[in-house]
């Protein structure tokens, strides 16, 4: 049941979380209403900007952002590509859920009422070059069950998670990526800002 | 799958009458949707999606997703003219396809040769080499600068083989195609699907 604000329900995830793994699956509707992609995996974050998306059905991608870069390996084209993690993932959705604290920062948060048993924030990007809309965030029993987001192509994706685990003990490789023998890596991540991560 | 090495040899006689039929029998389909994965990298950087291609003969509909990964954005070009949605609050549109995605992308690319190569042949109008595999089937083809190369194939598709993995690449640019499923709907019989396919939608209209 969607008890405190959204807000309240927020911070109440947010606070003393240092890592969290869970489930997803993800679903796109485009503009008019056709149901377009769908996918599901596992999804791994860490203070201070570690993320690890994975995604195992229909298709494999795997997106590892280590700090100073994010790296996405697409098996079926045997292909990584890599970029700097500060410049490039800021406008995406998923840079939403590594800064839960620091979403005032980025958007312009409010409150958004309640439905399907969720209390709901409304996320509008501060700077104009995001790649979505606006972003949803529904909580339920103080945790984050659903993200939505609107890309500039009216692109509606709405992303559910599962099976929460907080402040769960992670593999040590969990965040570092290395690309397999025979994909081809493209792009060269400089490594002019490299965050100084705190074990 | 890791696919075959790429041997690389002239075509057989057999090979190249193989290929010209296939010229023919695609030239009578003009109406096709292909969708699957797409990573395209210039020098700098690259980004990978879903990809939806739905061409009918005049007008092409080319939608790529990343969603997650980055930017999602659809291109629809036809006689009059083409328009770029999903990079901009509004749709840009200009006459020429190639031009829109060298404006608003950085990317040269060739979009009417790429239509011939992902099919698995030469476009017309410019000289081109094929080169075949220890399959008997297209492994690379050179044609305006460009490399293309075919690193696998779906044996099942109808009405004949189609290429699964596809990367064309002309420094600085790659463009590496895996297509999960084709689709001729025109074909009187029910096109079988690639044996990984999804429930992806087809082509958006």
């Amino acid at each position: 049941q969607a008890a405190g604000s959204a807000r309240a329900q927020l911070d109440a995830f947010a606070s003393g979380l240092q890592s969290v793994s869970t489930h997803f699956s993800q679903v796109s509707v485009d503009a008019n209403g056709n149901a377009g992609r769908s996918a599901s995996g596992t999804l791994q974050l860490a203070a201070p900007r570690l993320f690890r998306w994975q995604v195992d059905k229909p298709y494999h991608q795997l997106i590892v952002a280590d700090g100073t870069r994010v790296w996405v390996y697409d098996p079926d084209l045997q292909q990584v590509t890599v970029r700097a993690q500060n410049s490039a993932e800021a406008h995406s959705p998923l840079n939403v859920l590594t800064d839960l604290k620091l979403l005032d920062r980025q958007f312009k948060v409010s409150e958004d009422g309640a439905h399907d048993g969720q209390a709901w924030l409304k996320l509008r990007p501060n700077n104009d070059h995001a790649e979505f809309k606006y972003a949803e965030l529904g909580f339920a029993d103080n945790q984050l069950q659903t993200m939505v987001f609107e890309d500039l192509l009216g692109d509606r994706t709405t992303i559910r998670f599962s099976d929460w685990r907080r402040n769960a003990k992670l593999p040590a490789d969990t965040f570092r990526f290395t690309p397999p023998p025979g994909a081809d890596v493209i792009g060269d991540a400089p490594t002019a800002e490299a965050y100084p991560l705190k074990n | 799958c890791a696919p075959t090495p790429l041997v690389l040899r002239p075509g057989t006689g057999a090979e190249r009458a193989a290929q010209a039929q296939r010229a023919q029998v695609l030239a009578q389909l003009p109406v096709w949707q292909a969708s699957g994965r797409i990573g395209v990298a210039d020098a700098q950087q690259g980004g990978s999606g879903g990809f939806d291609w739905a061409e009918d003969g005049e007008s092409i509909d080319f939608t790529l997703t990343a969603p997650i990964t980055g930017r999602s954005f659809r291109l629809q070009s036809g006689p009059d003219g083409a328009c770029l949605s999903g990079l901009k609050p509004q749709p840009v549109c200009a006459f020429d396809a190639a031009g829109l995605l060298r404006t608003e992308l950085g990317w040269e690319l060739p979009l009417r040769e790429l239509r011939a190569w992902v099919l698995g042949m030469a476009a017309p109008g410019s000289a081109s080499r094929m080169q075949y595999g220890r399959d008997g089937l297209p492994a690379q083809l050179q044609q305006d600068g460009w490399v293309i190369q075919y690193r696998s194939w779906d044996r099942q598709a109808r009405p004949l083989a189609m290429p699964r993995l596809i990367e064309a690449q002309r420094a600085p640019y790659s463009v590496r195609l895996y297509v999960e499923q084709w689709r001729f709907p025109e074909l009187a019989a029910k096109p079988a699907t690639a044996s990984s396919a999804h429930g992806d939608a087809p082509g958006r209209r």
